[in-house]
């Protein structure tokens, strides 16, 4: 038989590169390799061929183990991380409070950010869902300079600078008009809106839009005279108005006594241009006249519609701006109405075309709340900052007390870079838990936020599916989180000498100075930043407040609006004026009804203004008055003092001599205080009018016209009955001492009695006025809502840190009440330390606020951003929370035992 | 497992094993290729599931007073993605399976 050998060096290398292979692999790596090289080695001696040679070549073989281990590596830490992560697990197990505070701050923490990110999302980095939105730019007038007549936004135009734009311009491939309005479905009594997209023939196909049934909108149901064309509904109104019926193409819909065929059904996520707001109905812009009266086509003082094209490839929005400067001139010159007002005609012919992108669409959502919602971002972003400073203190507290098991660990060889990744995995694992918790909170308080923004007269919609955009935000806020929380404990924890922490046994003496004062140095941290967020969601709710009680000049509890409409009556005009009256006769007829009077510009909701001149003074000194067109007895229905002179009354008729009542701040501009009544100003051309002298019969209080928060303006009040021009409705305000929904009963009864063919619809007056400082209860709810979420997890801070100095001067204090300390010196010792660390922190956070608020001083109202108000309560809230938080370690200080304390040292 | 097309070098590797070939230093001499070369591309195989190790009969070790050794084995799907490798690398084609039962000899 053959020789036994000796152990080749070959053997060695493999025993020796086995070390680097996964241990649960090792065993049968070695034996797979030593068996092949004993068996190539007994073979080769078999042969008489057991030379130097054959045995470098052994040897090199054996070297190739090398490779073949490394390869081995990914399967080690697969298994390690399996380990850290099963150890974590049990780790969390263990200590349920402490996970479950850290599960659930992290949650609200993250699920807050991410909810405010995802409206913030969809209303401003989101492109529209059509194709290539990045192509596609919005074409209207540098500036309003040159615009008069019924405006809309001002990067809308008239229907016949659209078809110039539509005509002449190069720099787009496709390009279409569009504008909105809302229509009334039901036949008669209460209203049942439904938001009509009027749209040019180009609209879907420049987008890109395909029909989900049927057929869209094409340029060839767009032609001048189209009548009653093909309407085309929106997936939403598919399925609420005909429960997703697959039939209902070819169904008829009837608008404004019209019956119109339905042609055709759009996707469910297209909602139209306008990023918040959705749409009903799409009609062809050339149905306007049926719907809305023949003038908005011809007239080039109405100004609805928003042009936006697809850029032809290559194009630039710069190259395509450059162009409709070039052709601007000649556009306008065409464009130009015959009837414009003389004054304005200048301006109108210099005005620029230029081009904007408008891959996101237009939003009066995001003009109003893109800026609350990113400060609001930023104070969610220092909640959960505070919510991590209170972790590091939890696991810095937890990794003191774990400090023998880590230093045996390290002592047994652990190597400090495992040690450190197995406290992350620790982290990681808790921000995993607090981020999937935090996206259900975040999806439930996006619906919650929507809902907030949303209006019974403008409902908001918004598309707050998740996109990456959003899960990437959620996923980066809890992996920072975790490397913020988790990272300095464990590099701590892991520099500490094995042989000091052993020797100190297990009394924990270890906790040296240096890391305590890290501690402290989080919760002074966490309070500075929770009386920046304290400060901020005062002054906010004391702003909110402030509106609130603003004096508006006028009463608005009791008042509702009640919009009539009695168009679908076919009165002829000459008969509305009596009808009105009538209407109102027998609405003030009804018991509890204590006025009612007509209200075209409804105050805070509706407005108009005008260029006036006092009879003295000439057209060139004009100056700008808001006006309002109202009936009898407005003043007394919203109880405004009437100061001097008459209301309108019976005489007030269409063919006398125009009369108006003014507030006292017209008086002030105009007259410099004087009594105006029995002068005469003068207003300043029309279209529809030429300059008109108007008679001032009547002085009375100021009102807030358009905006809580502005200063009282001048306003003139023109009789609405002297207007000829008025229309088959009836705006109405309504004071009653019944209950809301009796008063409307009660007037849909009558109105239904009178006939039934009238529409109508209701707002609470002192709902409508709540609606316009909604974003300032936003702000003041939401931080509101933060502040008390940083109180209590400063709260949470302070409770830590206070009881651990009592766990830890335990002793200090035995000693202090054998000494003869009294117990309230013996708490006073706790609560001056609370005490220190609140001023320290009031002491850094103060600045901190001077520094930042200036950011919200766009957003708040009567207030400055470093209210001493505010300030001074965020501070006593702090002081306060800093007693709260010191209370049961204080007194826990005071049942100290002496002996007890001593007999353990 | 997802059809993904074998390198030259596995596909080698899988062509000799099923001639017959089994062990690692038997494919290492008849390929001519590296140890560092062969072991990681077995493990490959095997991660995908086209071969299959087995280790040898204990008994078999005994007599030679060495560990047992670990052959390898083509499973089906190695066959079928051996056939696809024989029509992309026509020089397979060209290698002898093992005549015997005996290991390679080295030469040399």
């Amino acid at each position: 038989m053959r020789k036994r050998f000796g152990k080749g060096p070959w053997l060695w290398l493999i025993t020796l590169i086995g070390v680097i292979v996964p241990r649960r692999l090792r065993a049968d790596w070695r034996q797979e390799w030593e068996a092949e090289l004993r068996y190539r080695e007994t073979l080769l001696a078999e042969w008489g061929q057991l030379n130097w040679r054959s045995r470098l070549d052994l040897f090199w073989h054996s070297a190739g183990a090398f490779m073949d281990a490394l390869w081995l590596q990914p399967r080690r830490w697969e298994d390690e991380m399996i380990q850290d992560l099963r150890f974590g697990v049990q780790m969390l197990l263990k200590n349920k409070s402490f996970t479950a505070v850290a599960v659930f701050s992290l949650a609200l923490g993250i699920g807050a950010n991410t909810a405010i990110f995802q409206l913030l999302d969809a209303v401003r980095l989101r492109l529209l869902p059509v194709k290539a939105p990045l192509e596609l730019a919005e074409v209207h007038l540098a500036d309003t300079k040159g615009m008069r007549g019924g405006l809309g936004r001002p990067t809308q135009v008239t229907n016949p600078i659209w078809e110039q734009i539509r005509d002449r311009q190069q720099a787009f491939s496709g390009i279409f008009a569009w504008g909105t309005n809302t229509i009334n479905l039901a036949p008669g009594g209460e209203v049942r809106p439904a938001r009509l997209l009027y749209v040019s023939g180009g609209f879907f196909n420049t987008l890109g839009v395909p029909p989900a049934r049927g057929r869209v909108l094409t340029t060839a149901d767009d032609s001048p005279g189209c009548g009653a064309p093909g309407l085309v509904i929106s997936h939403a109104f598919w399925q609420s108005e005909y429960g997703g019926d697959p039939n209902v193409i070819g169904r008829k819909l009837t608008l404004a006594d019209h019956p119109l065929e339905i042609i055709g059904v759009t996707p469910a996520n297209f909602f139209g241009m306008e990023v918040g707001r959705s749409f009903d109905l799409a009609l062809p812009i050339c149905a306007v006249p049926i719907v809305r009266g023949n003038d908005r086509l011809l007239s080039g003082i109405i100004w609805w519609l928003t042009v936006t094209g697809r850029l032809k490839p290559g194009w630039s929005v710069e190259q395509a701006t450059s162009q409709m400067e070039t052709i601007s001139p000649g556009l306008f010159e065409a464009a130009l109405p015959t009837n414009y007002p003389p004054a304005s005609v200048k301006d109108y012919l210099g005005s620029k075309l230029i081009t904007v992108p408008a891959g996101s669409g237009v939003s009066q959502l995001r003009e109003k709340y893109e800026q609350p919602l990113w400060l609001l971002l930023a104070i969610g972003g220092l909640v959960l900052l505070i919510a991590c400073a209170n972790l590091a203190n939890l696991l810095l507290a937890r990794a003191s007390a774990r400090e023998r098991e880590i230093a045996v660990r390290q002592a047994l060889g652990a190597s400090r870079g495992r040690l450190i990744r197995q406290l992350l995995v620790e982290s990681l694992l808790l921000a995993a838990a607090g981020a999937a918790l935090g996206a259900g909170v975040a999806q439930a308080l996006g619906r919650l936020l929507v809902a907030f923004l949303s209006t019974t007269a403008d409902p908001v919609f918004l598309d707050l599916t998740p996109d990456w955009r959003v899960l990437g935000f959620a996923v980066g806020l809890a992996v920072f989180t975790c490397l913020l929380f988790g990272l300095a404990p464990a590099i701590r924890v892991t520099r500490m000498e094995p042989g000091v922490v052993m020797k100190a046994g297990g009394r924990g003496l270890t906790a040296s100075r240096e890391r305590f004062n890290l501690r402290r140095a989080l919760v002074v941290a966490q309070v500075s930043l929770s009386l920046v967020l304290v400060a901020g969601a005062l002054l906010f709710s004391r702003s909110l407040g402030k509106l609130q009680t603003v004096d508006t000049g006028f009463r608005q509890e009791g008042v509702i609006s009640a919009r009539v409409i009695f168009q679908q009556l076919n009165l002829p005009p000459d008969r509305y004026p009596a009808f009105k009256d009538e209407l109102l006769d027998r609405i003030r007829a009804i018991p509890g009804v204590e006025a009612a009077a007509v209200v075209h510009e409804i105050p805070l909701d509706d407005w108009g203004g005008a260029n006036v001149w006092m009879d003295s003074a000439d057209a060139r000194q004009g100056k700008h008055t808001n006006l309002s067109r109202i009936g009898p007895d407005y003043f007394k229905t919203l109880q405004i003092a009437l100061l001097a002179g008459r209301d309108f009354d019976a005489r007030d008729r269409v063919g006398t001599p125009k009369v108006a009542i003014v507030n006292e701040a017209f008086a002030r501009k105009f007259l410099d205080g004087a009594s105006p009544v029995g002068h005469r100003f003068w207003v300043e051309a029309t279209p529809g009018d030429p300059d008109t002298p108007y008679e001032i019969v009547g002085l009375v209080r100021d009102t807030k016209y358009e905006d809580l928060r502005e200063e009282f303006a001048p306003i003139a009040y023109y009789a609405a009955a002297q207007n000829a021009g008025a229309g088959p409705g009836a705006p109405l305000m309504i004071r009653s001492r019944l209950p809301h929904d009796e008063t409307v009963a009660a007037v849909k009864r009558v109105l239904n009695e009178i006939n039934p063919g009238i529409t109508v619809s209701f707002q609470e007056f002192k709902t409508m006025i709540e609606a316009t400082i909604l974003r300032e209860r936003l702000m003041a709810t939401l931080s509101g809502f933060f502040g008390v979420l940083a109180l209590l997890l400063a709260c949470i801070g302070l409770y830590g840190i206070l009881s651990y100095g009592v766990a830890n001067r335990t002793s200090e204090i035995g000693i202090r009440m054998a000494l003869g300390a009294q117990r309230r010196d013996v708490s006073w010792l706790i609560l001056r330390e609370a005490l220190w660390l609140v001023i320290a922190g009031v002491a850094v956070g103060l600045p901190i606020i001077f520094a930042v608020t200036r950011v919200a001083a766009t957003l708040l109202f009567g207030l400055t951003p470093t209210d001493p108000v505010s300030l001074f309560l965020a501070a006593l809230l702090m002081l306060a929370v800093a007693m709260v938080a010191g209370y049961l370690p204080a007194r826990r200080a005071t049942r100290v035992d002496p002996l007890v304390a001593l007999r353990y040292e | 497992m997802g059809k993904s097309y074998l390198s030259y070098t596995m596909a080698l590797i899988l062509q000799v094993l099923d001639h017959g070939y089994r062990h690692g230093f038997d494919i290492m001499t008849i390929t001519g290729l590296a140890s560092g070369t062969v072991y990681p591309a077995l493990r490959r195989l095997e991660n995908s599931g086209l071969v299959v190790s087995k280790w040898e009969r204990p008994a078999i070790a005994q007599a030679a007073q060495r560990p047992p050794r670990k052959y390898y084995e083509v499973t089906k799907p190695g066959q079928t993605a051996l056939v696809e490798a024989r029509r992309r690398f026509r020089l397979l084609t060209q290698i002898e399976p093992l005549a015997t039962n005996k290991p390679a000899r080295q030469k040399g």
